[in-house]
């Protein structure tokens, strides 16, 4: 036969994965692609991330340049294709300060309870009452306008949002009887929050992580448009859209608009993933023909 | 009249819940001895307190005023820290093994943990551990690589007795193990506890509403009624020549499987008591057929009556 | 005697599609056979997976996808419910028929007050004014025992304990007067001493009238109590049937026999096996013979290849067994 069973099985597999929840399958797609482009931008790119081009400033879309060049004679396709790379170098390590700071301080609260919990929520809640952007606008310009510093800025702005997340299933459960088991058994608090509770509190913030991946791009972008952030010759696509602001009213849009709608499909493939899986880790009645 | 010290001595142990503006009193004065090796049922229903003992005698809960004394220590007031060192010798088993087992690690890890916390052994020693307490608990070595999810209530419930028992612990409380179970399965769990029991010379305390589980594998019974114990005694005492209002009438309301034995019920009013609004006197009387004035003035107090070790709390016996 | 329930031949399964798409059909229950006399209270008893909740269900008609009644005849006072259109059924689930199930929390509408969900109850089902319909639920829970009933009316079922709110589920069940009740492990989670009070309730409102009603219970001292007669399920199939004393007594099915011997705890700490291990049967791929034969003691050749077709009568008690 052709085709394997284990084929089939994929197959069906899929199907039944689109029925439960299209916009995840969708989602994923394009957050799989934007990780491919970022692997490979550099075999596929027909010219260099920052390499200028002798005469060849503000050419429209063409042939030779699918997006057409910017100011600087640089090629537009080239440079959202590399921007993607600054997009997953952003989403993902920022996701992980997120994680590595908000689930151990939700974790904490959630167990302690009593004061610990208090204090620790009181913190958090006054790190909420700053506007975000704001907050990240006012950090980075203080700090220093690289990679890292937005990266741990926007982590730590987010982490608060995961330490509520786990802190609520915490105390959902902390009371439960397979969480005295383990107190029972003998277990030092540490194995208490990290191999008991942590794996069984997890899976909102889980839900939750593409959908802060897209907000920690957004923001990027917003510091980088607004000069705070990345800034050329790096061809992250909020410093291309600021590039390219200037030049979209005297007509050449397409330094600007192709970066532009680069971040925006990024964008909702996270936000669309990120549905898709709060869609897929509800209790959902089993109504499967 | 035994001389050796015993392994748990609980000395009027108090209490109370405090939240949302009003208190739960649990428990209100109970005293409690286990020898070693003894098993001791606990007896009560809803609202009685017998839960609330246990969890205190294992320290998950502090008590609000009394002692609890294990293996000569005194653990009233020792905190998780220190307590954690003895976790080895006291050990218990919960009601629902789906509630107390965690769900994301594999049933063979569940019974290993023990092991990797309180005991030196390798690795594979402890796997060998592992296989040998399942064999023990008639527990299929295929289930240790299942998650909870994929076993059954009965299977549940040997692996958490397996993991109960890994460090060879002095006591073992056990909390409703075999309410949640079927007959047959229920059947097979006493057995096995029973074994275990002859084995290990292990004391046991079984905490239970049920009266014919108590009866097949207990040597002594305490009856909690309201947060105090109303009488206690030896299986046959308790059994044969009950004494106490509520002990008889808690007989009395046992269903045979025998449709001959038809036993002449004790008539019981009202509702089971809430520990919210505690009377001031026994907490019984309300509703018992034989109470009067004096009942509801003060506490009584655990007598002993002729027979030693035989006590009970009314004063209309 | 008029018989008030009659059930022949029911078979229940469930059909769902597994991990390659293919059909699997779990057999849950099996050609289940029951008799309900005037004035008799009737136990169903089996351990989990038996199909007792399932026969239930399926006799009032509430099962939903992907379980469907594929087989079986079911008739009540004469009428057959199983070719009874949903309209008509509907009419009787209520009225005719009352259900009383394990948690209170599933019968009562939070939102409403006790005293208005019984009024409404009757009001569905006959031309009743609103102030009659109050006495009449005045009149009913009096009769299960709840103190100060006109109080009660205004409350809210979270206000009632376990064993109230049970008694207020009772009194819906019966306040159509119903020809059938039907308590579904009625005491199981409530107090002894409270279970002692509602079974008594229940028994004092079926003997002596033209009422029925069946327990299903997995305790067999509910039933050896308070039932006159016992249907013994396993796998969706009726073992044994027939009156309380002589099947408790005298059981003529091994599957009974092991039952019993297991509620004698006492003989169980001692080491006695009841039964072989129990590894509950998969319905999906039940043995094609008698579907205890995998552990019953007694099995012979001929029990893994010819299920016991017809109950076997001697005397009053049915047995599907070979060698009963």
């Amino acid at each position: 036969m052709a085709v394997a069973i284990s084929d089939i099985r994929a197959g069906d597999r899929l199907a039944r994965l689109w029925r439960r929840s299209s916009s995840f399958v969708v989602g994923s797609t394009l957050v799989a692609l934007l990780v491919l482009t970022a692997l490979l931008c550099g075999v596929v790119s027909p010219y260099g991330a920052t390499e200028v081009l002798p005469n060849a400033i503000l050419q429209p879309p063409s042939a030779a340049h699918w997006f057409g060049t910017d100011g600087n004679g640089m090629d537009v396709f080239t440079r959202v294709l590399y921007g993607a790379r600054y997009a997953i170098a952003i989403a993902l390590p920022s996701a992980f300060v997120m994680v590595a700071v908000g689930v151990p301080l939700g974790l904490i609260a959630g167990y302690y309870g009593g004061v610990v919990d208090e204090v620790l929520t009181r913190m958090l809640d006054v790190l909420r009452a700053f506007p975000s952007i704001i907050l990240a606008l006012a950090v980075v310009s203080a700090t220093g306008q690289s990679l890292v510093n937005v990266v741990v800025v926007i982590g730590l702005i987010d982490a608060p949002i995961f330490a509520r997340v786990v802190r609520s299933e915490v105390i959902s459960i902390r009371r439960s009887d397979f969480v005295a088991s383990a107190v029972v058994t003998g277990n030092p608090t540490w194995r208490i929050l990290f191999v008991h509770l942590l794996p069984n509190t997890i899976k909102g913030a889980a839900a939750l992580l593409p959908l802060r991946m897209a907000w920690a791009l957004r923001v990027s972008a917003t510091l980088a448009f607004v000069g705070v952030g990345i800034q050329a010759p790096e061809p992250e696509w909020g410093a291309l859209i600021r590039q390219g602001a200037e030049y979209i009213i005297s007509g050449q849009h397409w330094v600007a608009m192709f970066p532009g709608i680069a971040l925006v499909i990024a964008v909702f493939g996270f936000n669309l993933m990120g549905d898709g899986l709060q869609e897929l880790t509800d209790p959902r009645l089993d109504v499967r023909k | 009249m035994t001389t050796t010290a015993p392994l748990l001595s609980v000395s009027d142990a108090v209490k109370h819940f405090r939240g949302g503006g009003r208190t739960v009193h649990a428990l209100n004065g109970v005293s409690l001895t286990i020898a070693p090796g003894e098993s001791v049922g606990l007896v009560g229903e809803s609202g009685s307190g017998k839960t609330t003992l246990g969890r205190l005698i294992l320290r998950l809960e502090q008590a609000t005023s009394g002692s609890v004394v294990f293996d000569g220590h005194d653990v009233t007031a020792w905190r998780e820290g220190r307590m954690r060192r003895l976790r080895p010798a006291v050990q218990m088993v919960f009601q629902s093994p789906y509630a107390s087992l965690n769900p994301r690690m594999k049933i063979g890890a569940l019974i290993e943990e023990p092991l990797k916390l309180h005991t030196a052994l390798s690795k594979d020693d402890r796997k060998k551990e592992v296989r040998a307490l399942a064999r023990r608990v008639a527990l299929s070595e295929v289930l240790l690589e299942r998650h909870v999810n994929q076993a059954s209530g009965g299977q549940l419930q040997r692996a958490s007795i397996a993991r109960a028992i890994a460090t060879k612990p002095k006591l073992l409380v056990l909390d409703e193990p075999t309410s949640s179970l079927d007959l047959s399965v229920r059947a097979e769990i006493l057995s096995l506890l029973s074994s275990l029991k002859a084995e290990h010379g292990m004391a046991m305390l079984f905490i239970s509403h049920d009266l014919d589980t108590v009866h097949a594998i207990c040597d002594r019974v305490c009856v909690m009624y309201l947060g105090r114990i109303v009488e206690t005694g030896s299986r046959e005492a308790i059994f044969g020549a009950p004494l106490h209002p509520y002990t008889r009438t808690l007989l009395s309301a046992q269903l045979s499987a025998d449709p001959r034995v038809a036993r002449e019920r004790l008539p019981i009013l009202g509702e089971p008591p809430s520990p919210v609004r505690l009377p001031p006197g026994c907490g019984f009387a309300a509703r018992c057929p034989i109470a009067e004035t004096a009942c509801t003035a003060k506490p009584i107090a655990l007598t002993a009556k002729a027979g030693g070790d035989h006590a009970v709390a009314c004063i209309r016996t | 005697m008029t018989e008030i329930l009659r059930v022949r031949g029911l078979r229940t399964h469930f059909v769902s599609r597994n991990a390659v798409n293919e059909i699997r059909t779990a057999r849950a229950l099996n050609g289940v056979d029951l008799t309900l006399p005037a004035g008799r209270i009737l136990g169903i008893v089996g351990e989990t997976g038996a199909g007792k909740s399932l026969t239930v269900q399926t006799i009032l008609g509430t099962l939903k996808p992907p379980a469907e009644r594929v087989a079986g005849e079911i008739e009540l006072m004469g009428q057959r419910l199983d070719t009874m259109p949903e309209a008509e059924l509907n009419r009787h689930r209520g009225a005719t028929i009352g259900l009383v199930v394990q948690s209170p929390v599933t019968s009562l509408d939070p939102r409403v007050r006790v005293g208005d969900q019984l009024v409404r109850l009757q009001r569905a089902h006959r031309d009743i004014s609103r102030a009659d319909a109050r006495d009449r639920a005045v009149d009913m829970l009096k009769r299960v025992g709840v103190p100060s009933p006109q109080d009660r009316m205004k409350a809210w079922p979270h206000e009632l304990s376990g064993g109230m709110a049970q008694r207020v589920v009772i009194a819906m069940a019966l306040i159509n007067d119903p020809v059938l009740l039907i308590a579904d492990e009625p005491t199981t989670g409530l107090d002894v001493t409270v279970q002692a009070q509602i079974l008594d309730l229940i028994r004092d409102l079926v003997k002596g009238t033209d009422r029925g009603a069946i327990i299903v219970t997995h305790d067999l001292g509910v039933v050896a109590q308070y039932c006159e007669h016992v249907a013994v399920m396993y796998s969706g199939v009726v073992v044994e049937q027939g009156p309380v004393g002589e099947v408790f007594v005298s059981p003529r099915h091994p599957y009974t026999a092991a039952l019993l011997a297991a509620a004698d705890l006492d003989a169980a700490a001692t080491g006695r096996r009841a039964l072989p291990p129990s590894t509950p049967p998969n319905l999906y791929d039940l043995p094609s013979g008698c579907l205890f034969a995998p552990r019953c003691p007694r099995v012979q050749p001929v029990c893994a290849t010819e299920p016991p077709a017809r109950p076997s009568p001697s005397g009053a008690v049915e047995t599907r067994c070979h060698f009963a």
